[in-house]
């Protein structure tokens, strides 16, 4: 149960082995060899990446989500982003904007909402589950007072199935951009939180919020700035969205912010702050895309897979916990 | 006085947290009918006591006896069946409920049916706080009620509970005076009701007042027990201070005459008024005063947690305004605050981690990437000159002794290289050897040069350490004293007493 | 007068809610008068009064839980796998109307229960538990029903009888899934109230440490809380079966966990725990369900619902932390007047 950065080590091999991420690896790799026994595509690279790449973008997420969740908060208003800044760029680029203008302005929406979120968690102390479960209405809601129940669509050819443009080629698997864009945002995000002092902020509002503030942090600025940031991501991952459906509906993502969590949850992080890992997020994200994608192929139902990914869920907080449990059942 | 049998007996009872004995063979009688003190310096034991013989914590070593027979309580609960409640010095209410509530919840299940008789609840609730003579009612709810009364209401609960013994942990340290004198009339009530108290306090006229039996400790260590008509207030201040601190502490710094730190009337209503006080270079300030006398809130005015509501700050002969710690760390003040784990240390981290989160900004890079380089050397200097004993720097603090703590916590400001040093109870809850070392360290750096403000609630500290001593009182600053004119008794006296009155009245 | 005074600052957080509701009203009168009409004013009542019943019994729980400081998110998915087992009793095994509705509420009992070991006794934070069930829940929906939905004709007849018929007062019909919800309400009124338990939830959620120093059991009361959630999504599993006369595997309660916090958390309940009243639950549902209903009613389009419906829970956010931070300044000039008085 040690974090990445700041906790002890005893010793590097033994702080290699208690290293919270080894819950979700281990799953991984057992889900991967159940999978890929049971399946003869599971065993093929450009199959498996052709088939997930819709994951990546929400996996995006999770790693802002990661930051989020370390310094103590949660935002379940992530998907409904998404939404309403591909709705946003898509309204624009309908009113006769070029595509390069309607991008920013998408982007530029998901700031917005960040900063809603933000304004509303951070400078007036309400609580972020709460505000995000209504702001996750308000974005969303706009998003379905432009566009009803109709979709848009129709961008320009440039714009549509970026994800599919290849960057690199290993064999014939393919890495395209939505992909590429993951891993780098994974390695930038690593960075932040576990090489940089504001990392290191963040994890102390998350650890002890009052100790963070006699230590002369800003600690408001601190949780504005992240969901600055995860309202910034959110607006890639909803035009990568968009650009992979061809077409924007309101419903986009819908239900999906439970999945984020549950990435973020699954990859070790600390519901109640004060410790979260990047590496635990993005082998969560694989771990989740090789439940939804490789079970299916796998030929395990869909529901099946719905029903492992709680269990799996519920398991990965029991199992590095199993020490605390039976003095859990002592105390009050 | 009649001579009963004690309720409680404590025999011989040690304790020892992670190898570190704070009580030693203590002793300790518990009679009905009778109020005993319990006084002592903070860290020596008393609290751990009373939280042992109320159940909170077992005995490292020693015995309870209960009416005579050996008891061991598994938990708070238990002991509060036994008849033994904690009255806490932060009441531990439910703010959401009412009296009654507040009164019956928990322990009235005992009668086995399932509906609450409300009709019933209210009448007891209010014969009882009639029987207190006070003036709270059993539908008033909690919340907004003054700590005085939520003290009434817990002891109410705790009499509710036939408790024979009540243990009252500081309660006059957040009361007004008028509010002490309806609670000594309580206790004495209680007393002919041939309860038994216990009283744990630092204003020693109160207790001269309320006390039958006194028993000293220091060091974790009884050292006396007395009648209290037998003793002075000097001969109880002898016992707790006892050991001879001017052979232990080092002082070698001399005040300069430069300014480093003003408040001008800073106030704020209800928690302190018109503090005004002055701090040089390389001088040491003490500030001395019971606990709840506001020195802590004004404290964090002036590092900018909770600004105050009016008054000015003047830092190096300008006028600043600190709204937040960052402002004030931008002017060099710096402040270790008096709760090393909620407000200090992020306890769950490491050793470096801490020690370089305040300066942040030096051992990053301009794109804020930590470089390791610059924090390590940093860390093992700092660790060198506090002589922190730890196996490495990515130990967690919290694996750390409370010395060792309170040194990375210190260490953490000094990286800061602030002129100005706050030290909220710089020694609060840590042994001898490392209270030793951090004396010496303070006066070291004021040799440096840089301006110390010691917040302390220890006597001898304030006397050997301080340049000069500001006292304060119920947010009032009751006197200003200098080296040559302080002792003791008159800053006890001060502590104690606003404008000619004493607190106890 | 001074009676009045109390009861209302001592209400306020109802009151505000209820300020709410007639607001809407008015604003809805002023836009479209017909609507307030006798004629339209039976069918506005109506649809409010169906709108409401499923939600207010699922948040008869949430309250419980959320006074004692947690969350469930399962509650939509417990909903759907009770109804589902049930659905599968009717449609493959002739089970009969009253059958169904026990097993649904052990089933949604044993969910719920559970729940609660995980987070009374294990202490795993609830959103983690819930979360985690959520998801295990509604996956074992579809693994029961193979994906396949119970359709109205299978269910057993009468089944939707409770939302076509009722008591009728005055002119109004108020279904029977109206009537059986006040009743669980004022059940619920009544427990929270006046029994032991219903106080302990109150004192485990204002202070658990005073609470355990009393000898609460608070993971027992954690524990029950956590399984009278369960029999509630059992009951509410039946509700939505007549409701809409099918069992969907993927539909039935779906989205219900955040409409059920929103009423809560507009019906006054703090997230910080200790504080909630049934009153206020109800009228946080019939808040909700009036937005819905005017909403179409009063012709503004259905697509400004969801974008209402955030920014009014936002906005009940604001108004709380408003009131609380008037209330708290109030009682700080308070006592230190009182504290100067004493001087």
């Amino acid at each position: 149960m040690k974090g990445l950065d700041g906790r002890s080590k005893r010793g590097k091999l033994s702080a290699v082995f208690s290293r919270r991420e080894w819950v979700p690896f281990g799953l991984l790799l057992a889900t991967l060899i159940v999978s890929a026994s049971l399946s003869e595509s599971f065993r093929d690279l450009a199959y498996l990446l052709r088939t997930t790449t819709r994951y990546m973008e929400l996996g995006m997420t999770a790693l802002t989500m990661t930051l989020i969740v370390s310094a103590g908060m949660i935002d379940l208003s992530v998907p409904a982003t998404m939404c309403c800044s591909a709705t946003v760029a898509a309204l624009a680029f309908h009113a006769g904007l070029p595509m390069e203008a309607a991008i920013p302005l998408g982007l530029l929406t998901g700031l917005a909402c960040g900063a809603v979120n933000g304004l509303l968690i951070a400078y007036l102390n309400l609580p972020s589950m709460i505000v995000t479960i209504g702001t996750m209405s308000v974005f969303r809601g706009i998003s379905q007072i432009f566009i009803g129940d109709k979709s848009l669509g129709k961008f320009p050819e440039w714009f549509n199935s970026i994800e599919k443009i290849p960057v690199f080629m290993i064999g014939k698997a393919r890495f395209g951009v939505t992909i590429l864009a993951f891993i780098l945002l994974a390695f930038a995000f690593y960075l932040v939180l576990h090489k940089t002092g504001f990392g290191r902020k963040v994890l102390a509002v998350g650890a002890n919020e009052q100790a963070a503030i006699f230590s002369s942090v800003n600690t408001r600025r601190v949780k504005l700035q992240l969901f600055l940031l995860s309202g910034f991501v959110s607006g890639i991952a909803g035009l990568l969205t968009m650009s992979r459906l061809l077409l924007v509906r309101y419903d986009m993502n819908l239900n999906s912010e439970i999945d984020v969590v549950a990435m973020v949850l699954l990859g070790g992080a600390e519901i109640s702050g004060g410790n979260g890992s990047i590496i635990g997020t993005f082998i969560a994200v694989l771990l989740v895309i090789v439940l939804k994608t490789g079970l299916i192929v796998a030929n395990v139902t869909s529901d099946a897979q719905m029903f492992m990914m709680g269990l799996i869920l519920l398991l990965s907080i029991i199992i590095p916990n199993i020490g605390k449990l039976v003095q859990g059942f002592r105390d009050r | 006085m009649v001579k009963d049998a004690p309720v409680v007996q404590a025999k011989g009872i040690s304790k020892s947290f992670s190898g570190v004995f704070v009580l030693k063979h203590v002793d300790f009688d518990i009679r009905p009918g009778e109020v005993h003190a319990l006084v002592g310096e903070n860290g020596a034991g008393k609290s751990t006591l009373m939280k042992i013989i109320s159940g909170v914590y077992q005995p490292t070593e020693g015995q309870l006896l209960l009416d005579g027979k050996p008891v061991r309580f598994r938990d708070p609960h238990h002991a509060r069946e036994a008849g033994i409640a904690l009255i806490h010095q932060e009441p531990l209410t439910f703010q959401d409920l009412n009296v009654a509530e507040n009164l019956y919840l928990g322990h009235t299940r005992s009668n086995g049916k399932p509906v609450i008789n409300w009709r019933e609840l209210h009448k007891k609730t209010d014969e009882l706080l009639n029987s207190l003579n006070v003036r709270i009612r059993s539908r008033d709810s909690v919340r907004g009620m003054s700590i005085a009364d939520q003290q009434m209401v817990e002891i109410a609960c705790a009499l509710s509970q036939n408790a024979r013994v009540i243990i009252m942990d500081e309660p006059t340290a957040a009361l007004s005076h008028g509010e002490v004198k309806t609670l000594f009339k309580t206790i004495s009530r209680l007393k002919e009701q041939g309860k038994a108290i216990v009283f744990i306090g630092h204003r020693l006229e109160e207790i001269m007042q309320i006390a039958d039996r006194l028993t000293v400790l220091r060091d974790g260590e009884r050292v006396s027990e007395r009648m209290v008509g037998e003793i002075t207030q000097d001969d109880i201040v002898r016992m707790m201070v006892g050991r001879s601190f001017k052979e232990l502490i080092v002082k070698e710094n001399v005040p300069g005459d430069v300014l480093a730190l003003e408040t001008r009337n800073l106030t704020y209503p209800g928690k302190y008024y018109d503090v005004s006080l002055k701090l040089h270079k390389g001088e040491i300030v003490g500030m001395s005063g019971l606990v709840g006398a506001g020195r802590s809130e004004f404290a964090s005015a002036v590092f900018g947690v909770e600004p105050a509501q009016s008054g000015e700050i003047w830092v190096k002969g300008e006028k600043v305004r600190i709204h937040n710690p960052v402002d004030a760390m931008r002017h060099g003040i710096a402040m270790v605050s008096e709760d090393r784990s909620r407000t200090g240390l992020l306890t769950a981290f490491s050793i470096r981690f801490n020690m370089t989160f305040a300066i942040l900004k030096r051992v990053a890079s301009r794109a804020g990437f930590i470089r390791r380089k610059a924090e390590a050397p940093l860390v093992q200097q700092y660790t060198d000159y506090l002589s922190v004993r730890m196996r490495d720097p990515e130990q967690t603090v919290k694996e750390l002794s409370g010395g060792n703590q309170q040194k990375v916590f210190i260490a953490k400001w000094l990286l800061t290289e602030s002129d100005i040093l706050i030290l909220d109870e710089p020694t609060r809850g840590i042994d001898i050897g490392a209270k030793m070392e951090i004396y010496r360290l303070i006066s070291d750096l004021a040799k440096q040069g840089k301006a110390v403000l010691m917040i302390s609630s220890e006597l001898p500290e304030i006397l050997q350490l301080s340049d000069r001593v500001y006292v304060m009182c119920e947010g009032h600053v009751t006197a200003e004293l200098t080296r040559q004119d302080m002792t003791s008794e008159k800053i006890m006296a001060a502590a104690s007493t606003i404008q000619g009155r004493s607190a106890g009245e | 007068m001074k009676e009045a005074r109390r009861f209302v600052t001592q209400n306020v957080k109802e009151f505000v809610t209820l300020a709410f509701i007639l607001l809407i009203y008015l604003v809805a009168g002023v836009l479209r008068p017909e609507v307030l009409s006798g004629g339209r004013m039976a069918g506005v009542v109506n649809s409010v009064l169906l709108w409401t019943p499923l939600n207010l019994t699922m948040a008869l729980g949430m309250m419980m839980v959320v006074i004692m400081r947690g969350i469930d998110l399962s509650i939509g998915s417990n909903v759907a796998l009770s109804a589902m087992v049930a659905g599968i009793l009717f449609r493959d095994h002739g089970a009969s109307l009253w059958q169904g509705i026990v097993v649904a509420v052990a089933v949604g009992a044993a969910c719920g229960m559970i729940n609660g070991f995980l987070i009374a006794y294990l202490r795993i934070p609830p959103i983690i538990v819930t979360l985690g069930t959520m998801n295990a829940y509604r996956g074992l929906t579809f693994i029961i029903s193979q994906g396949k939905q119970v359709t109205g004709y299978e269910l057993p007849p009468g089944t939707t009888d409770f939302v076509a018929e009722g008591v009728r007062l005055g002119g109004v019909l108020i279904p029977w899934l109206v009537v059986i919800s006040l009743l669980l309400a004022l059940v619920f009124y009544l427990i929270l109230k006046y029994t032991h338990f219903g106080r302990e939830v109150y004192a485990v959620g204002s202070n658990r440490e005073a609470a355990y120093l009393r000898g609460i059991n608070c993971k027992k009361t954690e524990f029950l809380v956590f399984t009278i959630v369960g029999a509630l999504c059992g009951i509410t599993a039946m509700m939505s079966a007549s409701r809409f006369g099918y069992i969907n595997p993927s539909n039935t309660g779906k989205g219900l966990e955040f409409v059920v916090i929103s009423a809560t958390i507009i019906g006054g309940v703090s997230v910080n725990g200790g504080k909630g009243t049934v009153v206020g639950v109800l009228l946080g549902c019939l808040l909700l369900g009036t937005v819905n209903t005017m909403i179409a009613n009063v012709g503004i389009p259905g697509t400004v619902q969801l974008f209402t419906y955030g920014l009014i829970i936002v906005t009940a956010l604001l108004v709380d932390r408003i009131v609380l931070s008037l209330d708290s300044k109030r009682r700080m000039a308070q006592q230190v007047a009182g504290k100067e008085a004493l001087r």
